[in-house]
């Protein structure tokens, strides 16, 4: 019967696995308090991730990545696709056979999108948000009282009515 | 604070009194509360029906209200100052009191005085 594995039943398995199928090295076990044998054998027989297996798809993604065209690759080759664009239509348009062109240069065009989009380049356009902060509303209210009571100081019952149709509105508002 | 609502209780103090303080003033009081700037009143009352609490409120209301930097008071009492102070305290949280003496014997009935600031 084989024994039990300790990083299996670790709490945190779910992240040391993360991060074993992320490449990192078994000395990651110090951070989980665990031997590094004993992750070195959760990797291999549990996971079944061979640490040459590991080190070569890392590097394979790396050089993937590397291999992605840069946003001014990219701009010279949308350019030099406009370029033949208009070559193709001009040569299709004399050979009567402009809807083939197109249909192959629509599919130069679409690989270069998806290049673009694995680069990161093509983000939707970032949104501003402004905020105005309005912090002259208490002076505004002072002010308005102040006019208020001078306005009306002789006529309470105004004062009071007008001070009725202020406390509706405010309870119309959070209502 | 709604802008509104600062308004209508700057405006009406027996609005104030009502919704922030709770206490339902009289139809005296009312009158009293929303009396013109300035003006002198004279209530003629019987004991026990809010002469203070009217006061109280008056000045509360012009202290933390309308923002009402001093307000003075005078009575022949020391005690009637002291509970008006307490009532005042309790109305207006923020309001700060000193009571001072004064030289000035023929202006007040027993040289005290609450100063509200």
């Amino acid at each position: 019967m084989s024994r039990n594995c300790c990083t299996c039943q670790h709490l945190k398995r779910p992240e040391i696995d993360r991060r074993l199928a992320g490449g990192e090295p078994v000395a990651l076990a110090r951070d989980y308090d665990l031997n590094p044998s004993s992750l070195h054998r959760h990797r291999t027989n549990c996971l079944k991730l061979a640490s040459s297996k590991i080190k070569k798809d890392a590097v394979r993604g790396s050089a993937a990545i590397e291999l992605l065209p840069s946003k001014e690759t990219l701009s010279s080759a949308y350019l030099e696709l406009r370029a033949r664009i208009d070559q193709v239509v001009e040569q299709a348009q004399e050979q009567r056979s402009l809807n083939v062109a197109i249909s192959g240069l629509n599919s130069i065009r679409q690989t270069l999108d998806s290049l673009a989009r694995l680069a990161g380049h093509l983000q939707p356009a970032s949104t501003q948000v402004n905020v105005a902060v309005q912090n002259n509303v208490n002076v505004g209210a002072v002010q308005i009282a102040e006019r208020l009571i001078q306005a009306f100081d002789h006529e309470p019952e105004t004062k009071a009515r007008i001070a009725r149709v202020l406390l509706e509105d405010d309870h119309e508002h959070t209502s | 604070m709604n802008t509104h609502r600062e308004i209508a209780y700057r405006i009406d103090p027996a609005l104030w009194m009502r919704e922030v303080l709770g206490i339902a003033p009289r139809p005296w009081q009312e009158k009293f509360l929303c009396a013109p700037r300035g003006a002198s009143m004279l209530a003629l009352t019987a004991r026990q029906v809010g002469k203070t609490t009217a006061a109280a409120v008056g000045m509360a209301h012009s202290a933390s209200a309308l923002g009402q930097e001093q307000t003075c008071a005078a009575h022949p009492r020391m005690s009637a100052l002291h509970s008006l102070a307490g009532l005042i305290r309790a109305y207006s949280e923020n309001t700060l009191f000193q009571f001072l003496e004064t030289n000035h014997e023929s202006e007040l009935f027993d040289r005290q005085i609450l100063f509200l600031r």
